[in-house]
Protein backbone atom coordinates (compact mmCIF):
# COMPACT_ATOMS: atom_id res chain seq x y z
CA UNK A 1 0.00 0.00 0.00
CA UNK A 2 1.26 3.41 -0.88
CA UNK A 3 1.65 5.88 1.91
CA UNK A 4 2.36 9.56 1.71
CA UNK A 5 5.03 10.71 4.11
CA UNK A 6 6.79 13.90 4.92
CA UNK A 7 10.40 13.39 3.91
CA UNK A 8 11.58 14.07 7.43
CA UNK A 9 9.34 11.32 8.78
CA UNK A 10 10.79 8.91 6.24
CA UNK A 11 14.30 9.83 7.35
CA UNK A 12 13.35 9.34 10.99
CA UNK A 13 11.92 5.90 10.26
CA UNK A 14 15.04 4.94 8.35
CA UNK A 15 17.20 6.09 11.23
CA UNK A 16 15.10 4.13 13.70
CA UNK A 17 15.53 0.97 11.62
CA UNK A 18 19.27 1.33 12.11
CA UNK A 19 18.52 0.86 15.83
CA UNK A 20 20.75 3.58 17.24
CA UNK A 21 21.40 3.34 20.96
CA UNK A 22 22.08 7.04 21.27
CA UNK A 23 20.47 9.89 19.37
CA UNK A 24 22.26 13.17 19.81
CA UNK A 25 20.48 15.97 18.06
CA UNK A 26 18.92 19.38 18.29
CA UNK A 27 16.07 20.96 16.39
CA UNK A 28 16.98 23.45 13.70
CA UNK A 29 15.88 23.70 10.07
CA UNK A 30 15.89 21.65 8.02
CA UNK A 31 16.18 18.79 10.51
CA UNK A 32 13.58 19.83 13.07
CA UNK A 33 10.91 17.32 12.10
CA UNK A 34 13.42 14.46 11.92
CA UNK A 35 14.60 15.26 15.42
CA UNK A 36 11.07 15.61 16.76
CA UNK A 37 10.03 12.29 15.28
CA UNK A 38 13.03 10.47 16.73
CA UNK A 39 12.44 12.12 20.07
CA UNK A 40 8.85 10.82 20.02
CA UNK A 41 10.02 7.32 19.11
CA UNK A 42 12.43 7.27 22.04
CA UNK A 43 9.81 8.66 24.41
CA UNK A 44 7.23 6.06 23.42
CA UNK A 45 9.91 3.34 23.41
CA UNK A 46 9.11 2.52 19.80
CA UNK A 47 12.86 3.01 19.51
CA UNK A 48 14.43 1.16 22.41
CA UNK A 49 16.84 0.72 23.97
CA UNK A 50 17.90 4.20 23.02
CA UNK A 51 18.82 7.38 24.80
CA UNK A 52 17.97 10.75 23.34
CA UNK A 53 20.47 13.48 24.12
CA UNK A 54 19.23 16.97 23.42
CA UNK A 55 22.24 19.10 22.64
CA UNK A 56 22.38 22.76 21.82
CA UNK A 57 25.13 22.99 19.26
CA UNK A 58 27.49 21.19 16.96
CA UNK A 59 30.19 21.20 19.60
CA UNK A 60 28.00 19.59 22.22
CA UNK A 61 27.72 16.53 20.03
CA UNK A 62 31.36 15.88 20.31
CA UNK A 63 31.39 16.37 24.05
CA UNK A 64 28.42 14.12 24.66
CA UNK A 65 28.83 11.22 22.33
CA UNK A 66 32.48 10.52 22.95
CA UNK A 67 31.69 8.12 25.78
CA UNK A 68 29.01 6.11 23.94
CA UNK A 69 31.28 5.80 20.92
CA UNK A 70 34.13 4.70 23.17
CA UNK A 71 32.01 1.76 24.30
CA UNK A 72 31.06 1.05 20.67
CA UNK A 73 27.42 2.04 20.95
CA UNK A 74 25.52 2.85 17.78
CA UNK A 75 25.18 6.59 17.67
CA UNK A 76 23.29 8.84 15.32
CA UNK A 77 23.87 12.56 15.30
CA UNK A 78 21.76 15.01 13.38
CA UNK A 79 23.34 18.35 12.74
CA UNK A 80 26.89 17.37 13.55
CA UNK A 81 29.07 19.33 11.15
CA UNK A 82 31.98 17.01 10.99
CA UNK A 83 31.65 13.34 11.81
CA UNK A 84 35.29 12.98 10.93
CA UNK A 85 36.17 15.14 13.90
CA UNK A 86 34.82 12.42 16.15
CA UNK B 1 -6.90 15.55 -14.33
CA UNK B 2 -7.67 19.21 -14.03
CA UNK B 3 -10.21 21.39 -15.73
CA UNK B 4 -8.39 22.73 -18.70
CA UNK B 5 -5.72 24.90 -17.19
CA UNK B 6 -2.80 25.70 -19.39
CA UNK B 7 0.12 23.39 -19.11
CA UNK B 8 3.43 25.00 -19.59
CA UNK B 9 4.78 21.68 -20.63
CA UNK B 10 2.93 18.57 -21.50
CA UNK B 11 3.96 16.52 -18.52
CA UNK B 12 0.52 16.57 -16.96
CA UNK B 13 1.75 18.05 -13.71
CA UNK B 14 -0.43 20.68 -12.07
CA UNK B 15 1.81 23.11 -10.26
CA UNK B 16 0.64 25.29 -7.41
CA UNK B 17 2.61 28.05 -5.76
CA UNK B 18 1.50 29.50 -2.45
CA UNK B 19 2.70 32.85 -1.18
CA UNK B 20 2.25 34.10 2.35
CA UNK B 21 4.04 35.08 5.48
CA UNK B 22 5.61 33.06 8.26
CA UNK B 23 2.92 31.99 10.70
CA UNK B 24 0.07 31.90 8.20
CA UNK B 25 0.34 28.20 7.48
CA UNK B 26 1.79 28.46 4.00
CA UNK B 27 3.88 25.31 4.37
CA UNK B 28 0.98 23.45 5.95
CA UNK B 29 -1.33 24.53 3.13
CA UNK B 30 0.95 23.04 0.51
CA UNK B 31 1.26 19.84 2.51
CA UNK B 32 -2.49 19.54 3.07
CA UNK B 33 -3.09 20.06 -0.63
CA UNK B 34 -0.66 17.27 -1.44
CA UNK B 35 -2.37 14.99 1.09
CA UNK B 36 -5.75 15.73 -0.48
CA UNK B 37 -4.43 14.93 -3.95
CA UNK B 38 -2.66 11.77 -2.79
CA UNK B 39 -5.87 10.56 -1.19
CA UNK B 40 -7.48 10.86 -4.61
CA UNK B 41 -4.92 8.48 -6.01
CA UNK B 42 -2.65 11.07 -7.54
CA UNK B 43 1.00 11.61 -7.04
CA UNK B 44 1.66 14.73 -5.03
CA UNK B 45 4.66 16.55 -3.73
CA UNK B 46 4.82 19.57 -1.44
CA UNK B 47 7.75 21.52 -0.14
CA UNK B 48 8.57 25.04 1.00
CA UNK B 49 11.39 27.41 0.41
CA UNK B 50 13.39 28.25 3.47
CA UNK B 51 14.20 31.88 3.83
CA UNK B 52 14.56 33.84 7.01
CA UNK B 53 12.45 31.78 9.34
CA UNK B 54 10.53 34.17 11.45
CA UNK B 55 6.95 35.16 11.83
CA UNK B 56 5.92 37.60 9.14
CA UNK B 57 8.74 36.86 6.73
CA UNK B 58 7.67 36.10 3.15
CA UNK B 59 7.25 32.36 2.66
CA UNK B 60 6.68 30.41 -0.53
CA UNK B 61 5.57 26.82 -0.73
CA UNK B 62 4.95 24.56 -3.70
CA UNK B 63 2.70 21.66 -4.52
CA UNK B 64 2.77 19.46 -7.59
CA UNK B 65 -0.12 17.17 -8.46
CA UNK B 66 -0.03 14.59 -11.21
CA UNK B 67 -1.55 11.37 -12.41
CA UNK B 68 1.94 10.12 -13.03
CA UNK B 69 5.15 9.92 -11.10
CA UNK B 70 6.49 13.35 -10.23
CA UNK B 71 10.19 13.56 -10.81
CA UNK B 72 10.85 17.26 -10.47
CA UNK B 73 11.79 18.57 -7.07
CA UNK B 74 12.56 22.02 -8.38
CA UNK B 75 10.84 25.16 -7.15
CA UNK B 76 7.83 26.02 -9.29
CA UNK B 77 8.61 28.89 -11.63
CA UNK B 78 5.68 28.54 -14.04
CA UNK B 79 2.70 27.86 -11.80
CA UNK B 80 -0.66 26.65 -13.06
CA UNK B 81 -2.23 28.14 -9.97
CA UNK B 82 -1.31 30.74 -7.40
CA UNK B 83 -2.62 31.17 -3.89
CA UNK B 84 -1.84 34.52 -2.29
CA UNK B 85 -2.41 34.38 1.44
CA UNK B 86 -1.34 37.93 2.22
CA UNK B 87 -1.90 40.93 -0.03
CA UNK B 88 0.77 42.96 1.75
CA UNK B 89 3.16 40.89 -0.37
CA UNK B 90 1.77 42.38 -3.56
CA UNK B 91 4.47 44.97 -3.95
CA UNK B 92 7.24 43.09 -2.21
CA UNK B 93 7.37 39.73 -3.92
CA UNK B 94 6.97 38.79 -7.58
CA UNK B 95 3.78 36.90 -6.80
CA UNK B 96 2.65 36.40 -10.38
CA UNK B 97 6.04 35.60 -11.86
CA UNK B 98 5.88 32.84 -14.44
CA UNK B 99 2.10 32.43 -14.29
CA UNK B 100 0.64 32.02 -17.76
CA UNK B 101 -2.60 33.56 -19.04
CA UNK B 102 -4.62 30.47 -18.10
CA UNK B 103 -3.32 30.28 -14.55
CA UNK B 104 -5.71 30.27 -11.64
CA UNK B 105 -5.19 32.99 -9.06
CA UNK B 106 -6.80 32.92 -5.63
CA UNK B 107 -6.18 35.93 -3.42
CA UNK B 108 -7.02 36.20 0.25
CA UNK B 109 -8.69 39.54 0.71
CA UNK B 110 -11.99 41.04 1.62
CA UNK B 111 -11.36 43.81 -0.85
CA UNK B 112 -11.89 43.86 -4.58
CA UNK B 113 -9.17 43.58 -7.16
CA UNK B 114 -9.61 47.22 -8.16
CA UNK B 115 -9.18 48.26 -4.55
CA UNK B 116 -5.95 46.31 -4.49
CA UNK B 117 -4.84 48.05 -7.66
CA UNK B 118 -4.94 44.75 -9.52
CA UNK B 119 -8.06 45.16 -11.61
CA UNK B 120 -6.51 46.14 -14.92
CA UNK B 121 -3.48 43.98 -14.41
CA UNK B 122 -5.49 40.88 -13.67
CA UNK B 123 -7.96 41.49 -16.49
CA UNK B 124 -5.23 41.96 -19.05
CA UNK B 125 -3.02 39.14 -17.93
CA UNK B 126 -5.34 36.34 -16.83
CA UNK B 127 -8.73 34.88 -17.64
CA UNK B 128 -11.13 36.94 -15.53
CA UNK B 129 -13.09 33.97 -14.24
CA UNK B 130 -9.89 32.43 -12.94
CA UNK B 131 -8.85 35.35 -10.79
CA UNK B 132 -10.81 35.13 -7.60
CA UNK B 133 -10.67 36.74 -4.20
CA UNK B 134 -12.00 35.25 -1.02
CA UNK B 135 -11.95 36.72 2.46
CA UNK B 136 -10.22 33.69 3.93
CA UNK B 137 -8.83 35.39 7.02
CA UNK B 138 -12.28 36.65 7.97
CA UNK B 139 -13.76 33.21 7.37
CA UNK B 140 -11.06 31.70 9.57
CA UNK B 141 -11.78 34.23 12.30
CA UNK B 142 -15.43 33.40 12.10
CA UNK B 143 -15.20 29.61 12.02
CA UNK B 144 -11.87 28.90 13.69
CA UNK B 145 -11.54 31.89 15.96
CA UNK B 146 -8.04 32.57 14.68
CA UNK B 147 -6.83 34.54 11.66
CA UNK B 148 -5.23 31.59 9.88
CA UNK B 149 -6.42 31.61 6.28
CA UNK B 150 -4.72 28.54 4.87
CA UNK B 151 -7.45 25.92 5.24
CA UNK B 152 -10.11 28.29 4.00
CA UNK B 153 -8.00 29.09 0.97
CA UNK B 154 -7.63 25.42 0.17
CA UNK B 155 -11.40 25.06 0.16
CA UNK B 156 -11.65 28.00 -2.18
CA UNK B 157 -8.83 26.62 -4.28
CA UNK B 158 -10.59 23.27 -4.67
CA UNK B 159 -13.79 25.02 -5.75
CA UNK B 160 -11.92 27.28 -8.17
CA UNK B 161 -9.67 24.75 -9.89
CA UNK B 162 -11.19 21.33 -9.35
CA UNK B 163 -7.63 20.03 -8.99
CA UNK B 164 -8.81 18.28 -5.83
CA UNK B 165 -12.26 17.96 -4.33
CA UNK B 166 -13.39 20.04 -1.40
CA UNK B 167 -14.13 16.78 0.40
CA UNK B 168 -10.54 15.65 0.01
CA UNK B 169 -9.37 18.97 1.40
CA UNK B 170 -11.69 18.52 4.37
CA UNK B 171 -10.37 15.00 4.95
CA UNK B 172 -6.79 16.24 4.76
CA UNK B 173 -7.57 18.88 7.35
CA UNK B 174 -9.15 16.29 9.63
CA UNK B 175 -6.13 14.06 9.18
CA UNK B 176 -3.82 16.82 10.32
CA UNK B 177 -5.86 18.45 13.08
CA UNK B 178 -8.34 17.23 15.63
CA UNK B 179 -11.23 18.50 17.68
CA UNK B 180 -12.30 22.09 17.38
CA UNK B 181 -9.26 23.04 15.32
CA UNK B 182 -10.25 20.49 12.68
CA UNK B 183 -13.91 21.43 12.81
CA UNK B 184 -13.18 25.14 12.53
CA UNK B 185 -10.76 24.73 9.65
CA UNK B 186 -13.10 22.43 7.77
CA UNK B 187 -15.97 24.86 8.28
CA UNK B 188 -13.81 27.71 7.01
CA UNK B 189 -12.76 25.64 3.98
CA UNK B 190 -16.35 24.76 3.14
CA UNK B 191 -17.45 28.37 3.55
CA UNK B 192 -14.68 29.55 1.25
CA UNK B 193 -15.62 26.91 -1.31
CA UNK B 194 -19.23 28.07 -1.14
CA UNK B 195 -18.12 31.66 -1.57
CA UNK B 196 -16.09 30.80 -4.65
CA UNK B 197 -18.84 28.63 -6.14
CA UNK B 198 -21.58 31.03 -5.25
CA UNK B 199 -19.90 33.98 -6.79
CA UNK B 200 -19.76 36.04 -3.63
CA UNK B 201 -16.27 36.83 -4.71
CA UNK B 202 -14.78 39.52 -6.84
CA UNK B 203 -13.62 38.66 -10.31
CA UNK B 204 -11.24 40.74 -12.30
Amino acid sequence: MREQLEGSQAVARAVARCRPEVVSAYPISPQTHIVEALSDMVRTRELAPCEYLLVESEWSFQMLIGAPIARLASVITIGSPSPDAL
Amino acid sequence: MRPGGRRHDDDGVFEVRIHGRGGQGVVTAAELLSVAAFAEGKDALAFPTFGSERTGAPVTAFCRISDRRIRSHEPIVEPDALIVQDTTLLHQVDLFGGAGPDAYVLINTGRGLDELGLGDFAASRFRPERVVTVAATELAREHLGRPLPNAALLGGFAALTGAVSVESVANAIRGRFSGRTADGNVAAALAAADAVRGGSVVHA
